[in-house]
């Protein structure tokens, strides 16, 4: 499963593909204090980054993937200081 | 840093204005240099300060536009009517631009996308370059794919777009904005992104702002992406060629020389400099200082120098080893080189790396040569059209209202005292205190007109403030309806109350829109009635007294008075017997009645579904009044006429039922008293002949309330004759009294409707006047009836 | 209390450097071009100039030159601020008795430590 739903978080794991786009939506809007775990996310689909960029959601671990990082480091989401 | 937005937006409208006039003028004058330099010169300026607030797509716009005028001054391009078209649009863009940074406080980056559009186009006419200048390599680059230069870049792009050019690599700026509905067809914008090429840099932005979650819909993309590559462009062709439409890629050039050093001041979000490059960047400008050719400006320069190094040693902690630098300034100075200076540095700096600064050249740079390098920078300028930074002061429009409200309300008091004086004589009959309290009234009078003055000076403006705004409009309407207008401004600098130039705008636009559509003919229209090709259109403004005079006047077409005639009848503002009668004078006067339009269509321009009917009523709002003339053929002519200020109003007092009001002395021709048997009935009107003239006479008391007051009874019967447009008329009131400086306040709310008057106004004695509207007294009355009878009465 | 003058036509950019030097607890006094500033540099001392290049009347270039021609004047350091960042500009801005050049716009935080470092100031 690319997307894991714990209670207070979700990891996303791998190819994070276009159909989850809206349960990610739905789950993030249902759990606005939420924390998004990408440690082993590899590629987000753009429907999902989108998402993650309108839902601006708490990231409690940053892709190891360096390339991807740095996207999403671009965007404005970083780990927890 | 409010405050330095606030300051901005108000020099930028004011650069941006002359920007404007500049342009302008430049169209009628293409070779003006003195323009071209000022127009320069304010571009210049405006870019400098949007560095100054967060608005990185004004500086990218204004940078681009400040990079092609300079072309134009340096005689590389030609000032044509396209560039100025383009520029104007640029302009109007960036006051779009402050608008939102004075609303936002920031320029989101959402105006980026369109700011690139501007930049564009400007750049699409600074490729223009005249053949013999290009070199063919550079035709060759341009014309195989587009190109932007790097500081049109994304601020936080363009250090990295500096280091690959310096580099020698060629590099590609990329935006690429999916179509909405790409995900349906099984695209992945952010995988293909991902997979881009030798990738140097890249964002992602959202094309719009984002919606509530709620309202978001995963699937619909608004994802824009913007990239710097360093692959050839055919690679990224071929990268990008399923999506070829949505994508566009512009080989980037670096378009000034870049500066070595001082990497802190460059925006590219460098880090600040760590202190210690700060230190070496202070003494690499000392040694620099000290290297200049000795000249009368040794002396002063080495103590600034030793100034400077003295506080660098005690920012360091060093303040000790500041005896060793003033034995070496002294030493200096004795034998006029800085040598000594240098040594004590040598010592005292252990000297690093950093020897590449531009100084190391500067040796060989003979003082003649720096001295001739310098003409255009040193040239004086002609003398800023801005005041200077001492002279004058900013004051906020409400602190001017309140100090304005301040004086109203010290004139209404000072009334008070007239009042109390006549009350003390009156009721208490103290002659001697009644004589004191007018003295002192008299002397409060004084202070309070000057007073009253003074503020009046500082609320009047030029009518330059609204007239800048005409040249513009001139021009692209007479574009827009291809005709050639001249524009003639005279008396700009005449003055008037604030708020009287600012209601006059509107009405203003309204003429000059009604000029180029109805009046000025079409260039072969005019050629054949043996006109000139070039229409003229006058403004001109006087002050006569406390009145401003206003003219706004064409040599276009005229009213055909037939017309006008023909229409009013076909809209039945006149019967068939008062089409006979009515003068030619009145005739035109017929424009101004709500509903009359002489367009037989309505028409982009000054059809917006405001007439002149609308003009007549803000300049009458104002206290003022228009007026029509007009030969056939030849032109037309508007004639405003309006109070100076609307400070304060002065009212004859009449009396009617027990009840006072005021009647604007402005209207007032005469007063009579005079027999009821003067009365006499012509058709279905009361009138009065006067001086072999006759006059209609209303009662106001009817036009208030209905009631006929019964006239036989009276010995004598008071009669106020006003001033109307081109008629007069009798008003018949119970008694006058006597004419007073009011404060006129507009009515509230509701009563505003009740247009029969213009306000109201506080008495001395605590009580309320109403003003009343003269105009507006009696329209009413001329819609109905009584205009066949003014027709035939007033001939 | 050290005392800046600013000079510059540009109301905006008087305004902005004002702002930063009184964060530092400076006072900051504004000329709008060269003329202005010989007059106030004349009637008072300053312990640091903020100057622009180009401005009506007199430019940055001959105020620096006419101010280090005063021996009478204490002769405190000068920041030359200019849109320019080409080598001449610079050569020219030292020749004229600039201390330092910077190039607009220049960030707070930079302008911050540099005017500490001239006057003397440990950076904060």
């Amino acid at each position: 499963m690319p997307v894991e739903f714990r209670k207070r978080s979700v990891r996303l794991v791998d190819h994070v593909s276009v159909e989850e786009a809206e349960p990610l939506l739905s789950w993030l809007q249902d759990h606005p204090r939420a924390q998004v775990n990408l440690k082993d996310c590899r590629h987000l689909h753009t429907a999902c980054l989108q998402v993650l960029l309108a839902a601006q959601p708490r990231i409690r671990v940053m892709p190891s993937d360096p390339d991807l990082r740095r996207w999403l480091e671009s965007c404005g989401f970083h780990e927890p200081s | 840093m409010s405050n330095l937005i606030e300051q901005f937006v108000v020099e930028a409208r004011e650069l941006l204005q002359g920007i404007s006039e500049q342009i302008l003028a430049l169209e009628t004058q293409p070779d003006n240099t003195e323009a071209m330099h000022e127009l320069f010169r304010l571009v210049h300026t405006l870019k400098g300060n949007s560095g100054l607030v967060e608005a990185p797509a004004m500086t990218r716009v204004l940078h681009v536009a400040e990079d092609l005028i300079g072309a134009v001054r340096d005689g590389r391009q030609v000032f044509s009517r396209e560039l100025a078209d383009t520029l104007l649009d640029t302009f109007d863009f960036v006051a779009c631009l402050v608008d939102e940074l004075e609303r936002e406080g920031t320029v989101q980056a959402s105006y980026d996308h369109e700011a690139n559009r501007y930049i564009q186009q400007l750049q699409a006419l600074g490729g223009n370059v005249p053949e013999t200048e290009a070199t063919p390599s550079q035709t060759q680059a341009e014309t195989s794919a587009e190109t932007v230069s790097i500081e049109t870049l994304p601020v936080e792009a363009q250090g990295v777009a500096r280091r690959c050019l310096q580099a020698g690599h060629t590099l590609c700026w990329i935006v690429y904005e999916p179509e909405a509905d790409c995900f349906f067809k099984g695209e992945d914008p952010f995988l293909l992104v991902r997979q881009t090429p030798a990738l140097c840099w890249g964002r992602i932005v959202s094309r719009k702002p984002w919606p509530p979650l709620d309202a978001l819909d995963p699937y619909h993309c608004v994802l824009r992406f913007e990239l710097l590559s360093e692959a050839p462009l055919p690679e990224l062709e071929a990268h990008f060629r399923y999506v070829a439409d949505q994508v566009q890629l512009c080989t980037v050039v670096a378009a000034q020389p870049t500066a070595p050093a001082d990497t802190a001041t460059e925006a590219d979000g460098a880090p600040v400099q760590v202190s210690a490059e700060a230190i070496d960047q202070i003494l690499q400008a000392q040694r620099a200082v000290l290297d200049s050719p000795v000249d009368e400006g040794f002396d002063g320069r080495l103590q600034a120098v030793g100034a400077a190094l003295s506080g660098l040693l005690q920012a360091m902690g060093r303040g000790d080893e500041c005896t060793a630098l003033e034995a070496a300034l002294s030493e200096a100075r004795q034998v006029r080189n800085p040598e000594p200076v240098r040594r004590w540095m040598e010592q005292t700096f252990a000297m690093q790396e950093n020897q590449t600064a531009p100084e190391t050249n500067q040796q060989a740079l003979p003082e003649s040569a720096a001295e001739s390098a310098s003409p255009a920078a040193t040239e004086a300028r002609p003398a800023g059209q801005r005041s200077r930074s001492s002279s004058t002061l900013r004051v906020s429009q409400e602190r001017i209202d309140a100090l304005m409200s301040l004086v109203g309300e010290l004139v209404v008091a000072k009334n008070g005292l007239a009042y109390l004086a006549s009350k003390v004589q009156r009721d208490y009959e103290l002659s001697e205190l009644s004589r004191e309290i007018k003295m002192h009234y008299a002397v409060i009078h004084r202070i309070a007109e000057e007073l009253q003055d003074a503020v009046m000076q500082v609320r009047m403006l030029p009518f330059a403030h609204v007239f800048q705004r005409f040249p513009r409009l001139v021009r692209d309407l007479a574009r827009r309806l291809g005709k050639e207008v001249r524009l003639e401004i005279i008396g700009e600098d005449t003055e008037a109350d604030k708020r009287i130039i600012e209601s006059l705008a509107d009405p203003l636009i309204h003429l000059i829109r009604n000029s180029l559509d109805h009046g000025i003919e079409s260039p072969e229209e005019r050629r054949a009635c043996g006109k000139p090709e070039t229409g003229l259109l006058r403004i001109r403004t006087r002050q006569e007294g406390d009145r401003i005079w206003i003219e706004v006047s064409d040599d276009g077409r005229g009213i055909d008075p037939e017309k006008i005639k023909r229409k009013a009848y076909e809209k039945e503002l006149l019967d068939e017997a008062a089409l006979e009668r009515i003068g030619p004078t009145e005739v035109l006067q017929l424009l101004f009645r709500p509903g009359f339009s002489t367009a037989s269509s309505v028409s982009d321009i000054s059809g917006r579904g405001v007439g002149l009917d609308v003009v007549k009523r803000t300049v009458e709002q104002l206290g003022g009044n228009v007026r029509l003339e007009s030969e056939p053929g030849k032109g037309t002519r508007f004639i405003l006429s309006l109070p100076l200020s609307m400070m304060v109003t002065q009212v004859l007092i009449v009396e009617v039922a027990g009840q006072l009001y005021g009647l604007p002395v402005e209207a007032v021709v005469e007063t009579v008293r005079i027999a009821p048997e003067d009365i006499q009935r012509i058709q279905h009107q009361e009138a009065l002949v006067l001086r072999n003239q006759v006059i209609p006479v209303e009662s106001l008391q009817y036009r208030l309330n209905g009631c006929k007051p019964s006239i036989e009874a009276a010995d004598t019967l008071a009669v106020v004759v006003l001033q109307l447009d081109t008629t007069r008329v009798g008003l018949l009131v119970d008694d006058f009294r006597e004419t007073m400086d009011v404060v006129l306040k507009p009515l509230p709310g509701v009563l505003a409707g009740l247009s029969v008057y213009a306000g109201s106004a506080l008495l001395g004695d605590g009580t309320v006047l109403m003003i009343l509207n003269p105009q507006t007294l009696f329209a009413s009355c001329r819609s109905n009836s009584g205009s066949e009878a003014f027709a035939s009465l007033t001939m | 209390m050290k005392r800046v003058l600013v000079v510059d036509d540009a109301p905006t950019v008087r305004m902005y450097h004002r702002e930063i030097l009184e964060s530092l607890g400076l006072a900051v006094d504004e000329a709008y071009n060269g003329v202005e500033a010989l007059e106030k540099a004349l009637t008072q001392p300053y312990d640091l100039y903020v100057v622009d290049i180009n401005m009506p009347e007199m430019d940055g270039y001959r105020f620096l030159r006419a101010l280090r021609q005063q021996p009478e004047l204490p002769q405190t350091p000068a920041i030359m601020v200019s849109t320019e960042a080409a080598d001449i500009d610079r050569v020219q801005a030292f020749q004229a008795g600039a201390n330092l050049y910077l190039v607009k716009p220049v960030k707070p935080e930079v302008l911050r430590q540099y005017v500490q470092l001239l006057l003397g100031e440990k950076p904060s």
